[in-house]
């Protein structure tokens, strides 16, 4: 056994944050451990390079090569350096952001060998990872976030390391740059025959990584198997939640009730001036949104799908008016707006927008209650009865009580947080919602209960929705209709079904491909 | 799961702070004394008695006396008071002009910032202390214009704290929200950023009001602040220089309490920062790495 893992307990004060978990992992074997956020994953890594936060109280026994952890720091990092590397979750801020590439890999070298070997393995590294040696003479900032995971991913293998620790490693990754990772990590470890502890809260990555696969539900180990048989036969009943939520089920295409144009944007372009240094030449000006032209209607929700960095948000916060484009106009409701950065109130009104991080989008120090009724200001014939009514319907059709109303937002989950949010932006009675990304923040396991309650919401409400995201798989749950973004421009629209039968740009042959 | 207690626990949690502890129960007392003062002395220091001058302490003058033979521990009491008016009303010049200042520059940009900025860089360019004598040099010595001059130096100290804590709440997705909720700008300002910085502007105060204690003592010291016979503790300083070497407790005295009410002042703030702030408490690991 290169790792075992024999009852780990670690609590900060009276909380245990990891509760008596064991397992093992062999030489070159792949292991995947899942779990939504809290569940002690990343603690039980930590544990084993003996990164623990101070505070941490750590029991149970952790061997490495049958050989108990050393307790002094010294031989502890010896440890690390020869024989576990260590992959995080963001690589911009674990990537010293004044080194260039290839020296924050030469640094790794260092120990281990002279001055014209380091040269040559670094060289030799860029390659393993897939990078050209030009890579190495650039700073972070200015490699993708695929290419810093790489370089991240060289700086761990660096020492030859026995164990590579991969922390969520791609999940600040879009997903075509999810799979390439993936793949890498695939070919390294096959070629290396490293053994591989995966961590993410992600079923499907972890299956199409690791053999064996462990489930971790609040602390606690509650089933270890083989990646196989997890999905043919869960036992434990989170497990069952990962799985089900794992699986895509599209609902029937429903038939509109009527045919006329709800929403329409026309020729829509925003141009992003730079500023330029006083005495640089002048920065070429960057087109986010390139004429683009789209309709919506009554009742339907149509899906914007691309890469980061396409221009998806920047259209969406256009539309719900944070924002004006360089040129073009739109119309709601046969009113067209797009000449001034804030719409009118009664056009505001009609028009809302959920945000993709539930954590941010309240006010911590507001009720429920103010922030709910916040959108009511649009409207000032309302009297307060009637605002409250409308709150509390809100509430109410997105599955909560009204006594919610009176708490504060850090006393909800991201999920019923999501849902707040939702009553908040249907507590004007809009007749669009754009959604950015609206369930990529949450775990796993409540994402299909949100998307349910936006189908839910709509056969009830008849509202339209803009849904704004980067997966198709989430999409093909909701929308009627979907349209693919790249570098600005709308390069294909149509139906899910047939994008996904019939692709036809390479961009959503990629998209497609790149799915678990 | 683990914010709520976090939140129920803060006032525990910041007691438990061993400087928060001292200085707030060390003002508090200060404060205290300086307001019971305006009630009841010990002795009525409006009445001169030369005979009694320069005492000792003693029971009926606990301190001993000064050279007008009034009592000294009343003479400290009512100078505390002084001084704490002043610096209370010259840090809330600061806190009601620069605040908004600073929240409304962050939430409107543009020109309107830059005024702000320079205005601020302004003011920041010339030693305080200094501009106050000036100020004062022209306007005549006098408490009232020792606040004025004290207060202006404070609104740029307070523009330029709440504008910082403005700018990074202001990237939220709830001001984004508000935004969309027909929000104007001023209104975002108060209704939603103002209570996130509240924390931020009552550690800056309880500095400032520590300095403001500072800068009048400094005032009255080179005589442009308070006026005899109104007494304060840096006027206490400059009456008894001239005796320093005869009765070195007429300056020691008003000299050591100078110095207690700030070491108070800035112990309570340093431990109000960590209580209130987020950034530097330790406990954060399980929710980072978690």
């Amino acid at each position: 056994m290169l790792v075992e893992v024999k009852n780990l307990f670690i609590s900060f004060g009276a909380r245990p944050a990891v509760d008596g978990i064991s397992f093992s992992i062999k030489a070159g074997e792949r292991f995947g451990l899942i779990g939504e956020s809290g569940s002690g994953k990343s603690l039980s890594a930590l544990a084993i390079c003996g990164l623990l936060p101070e505070n941490a109280k750590q029991a149970g026994e952790i061997l490495f090569n049958n050989m108990p952890l050393p307790k002094s720091e010294k031989q502890m990092a010896n440890l690390r350096g020869n024989n576990i590397g260590m992959i995080f979750q963001e690589p911009m801020s674990a990537l010293n952001p004044l080194m260039k590439a290839k020296a924050q890999i030469a640094e790794s070298l260092k120990i281990h060998f002279s001055k014209n070997q380091i040269l040559r393995r670094t060289q030799k590294l860029l390659k393993e990872v897939g990078l050209e040696i030009y890579h190495g003479e650039r700073f972070p900032h200015q490699l993708s976030g695929g290419q810093r995971q790489r370089v991240m991913i060289a700086i761990a293998l660096a020492a030859e390391p026995k164990l590579l620790i991969c922390d969520e490693p791609t999940s600040a990754l879009d997903l075509i740059t999810q799979k390439t990772i993936l793949n890498l990590l695939d070919e390294i470890c096959n070629h290396r025959q490293m053994a591989l502890l995966f961590i993410s809260h992600d079923l499907g990555a972890v299956a199409s990584l690791c053999e064996n696969v462990g489930v971790l539900k609040s602390g606690k180990l509650v089933e270890r198997s083989t990646s196989k048989e997890i999905f043919k036969n869960p036992k434990h009943d989170y497990t069952k939640i990962l799985v089900n939520a794992s699986k895509v089920i599209v609902p029937p295409l429903r038939e509109l009730s009527t045919h006329t144009d709800l929403f329409v944007a026309e020729n829509i372009t925003k141009i992003f001036k730079q500023n330029s240094l006083f005495f640089l030449a002048k920065q070429q000006p960057v087109i986010a949104v390139d004429n683009v032209s789209f309709s919506i209607k009554t009742s339907q929700a149509v899906a914007l799908v691309g890469p980061s960095g396409c221009g998806k948000s920047t259209l969406a916060r256009m539309i719900v008016g944070l924002d004006k484009p360089s040129s073009g106009v739109f119309s709601l409701l046969n009113k067209t707006y797009g000449k001034k950065k804030y719409l009118e109130r009664h056009l505001q009104r009609e028009v809302s927008l959920v945000f993709q991080d539930p954590y941010n989008s309240f006010n911590p120090r507001h009720t429920i209650g103010i922030s709910l009724s916040e959108p009511l200001r649009l409207n000032h014939s309302l009297t307060l009865e009637k605002k409250q009514k409308a709150v509390f319907e809100a509430v109410k059709s997105v599955g909560l009580s009204k006594d919610v109303l009176n708490r504060y937002p850090h006393q909800f989950s991201g999920g019923q947080r999501q849902r707040l949010a939702i009553a908040r932006a249907i507590v004007s009675k809009p007749a669009l919602i754009v959604l950015d990304e609206p369930v990529s923040a949450l775990d796993v396991s409540i994402r299909g209960e949100v998307l349910d309650l936006l189908n839910h919401l709509r056969s009830q409400l008849g509202i339209s929705y803009l849904l704004i995201s980067h997966d198709l798989d989430m999409v093909q749950m909701v929308a009627d209709k979907i349209m693919v973004m790249n570098e600005g421009k709308i390069v294909e629209m149509a139906s899910p079904k047939e994008i996904f039968n019939n692709p036809k740009h390479q961009l959503t042959k990629d998209l497609l491909a790149a799915r678990l | 799961m683990s914010k709520i207690e976090k939140r129920e626990n803060i006032f525990k949690k910041a007691w438990g702070h061993l400087s928060l502890r001292i200085g707030l129960i060390g003002s508090i007392i200060f404060a205290l004394l300086a307001i019971i003062s305006i009630f009841w002395t010990p002795h009525d220091i409006t009445l001169l008695n030369i005979s009694n001058r320069f005492l000792g302490p003693s029971s009926t003058h606990w301190l001993g006396t000064d050279f007008f033979g009034r009592d000294m521990l009343s003479m400290l009491m009512s100078g505390a008071l002084t001084s704490f008016i002043v610096a209370l009303i010259a840090v809330s010049i600061g806190l009601l002009i620069g605040t908004p200042l600073g929240l409304l520059a962050a939430s409107y940009g543009g020109i309107f910032e830059w005024l702000v900025l320079k205005g601020n860089d302004f003011l920041f360019a010339f030693p305080a202390i200094i501009s106050a004598i000036i100020i004062t040099a022209i306007f005549g010595p006098s408490a009232i214009n020792a606040i004025i001059a004290i207060g202006i130096f404070n609104i740029p100290v307070f523009a330029r704290v709440s504008r910082g804590g403005a700018l990074s709440i202001i990237s939220n997705d709830y001001i984004a929200a508000a935004r969309l909720s027909g929000r104007n700008n001023f209104n975002i300002a108060f209704v939603h950023i103002l209570p996130n910085i509240a924390s931020l502007l009552i550690v800056q105060s309880s500095v400032q009001l520590s300095l403001g204690i500072l800068a009048e003592a400094g005032l009255s010291y080179v005589g442009l602040g308070t006026q005899p016979p109104a007494t304060s503790l840096g006027l206490m300083l400059k009456e008894s220089q001239s005796l320093f070497l005869l009765h070195p407790m007429l300056a020691i005295l008003p000299g050591l309490t100078i110095i207690a009410i700030v070491l108070f002042l800035n112990l309570a703030g340093d431990g109000l920062r960590d209580a209130l702030d987020p950034r530097l408490a330790k406990q954060g690991a399980l929710d980072s790495a978690g």
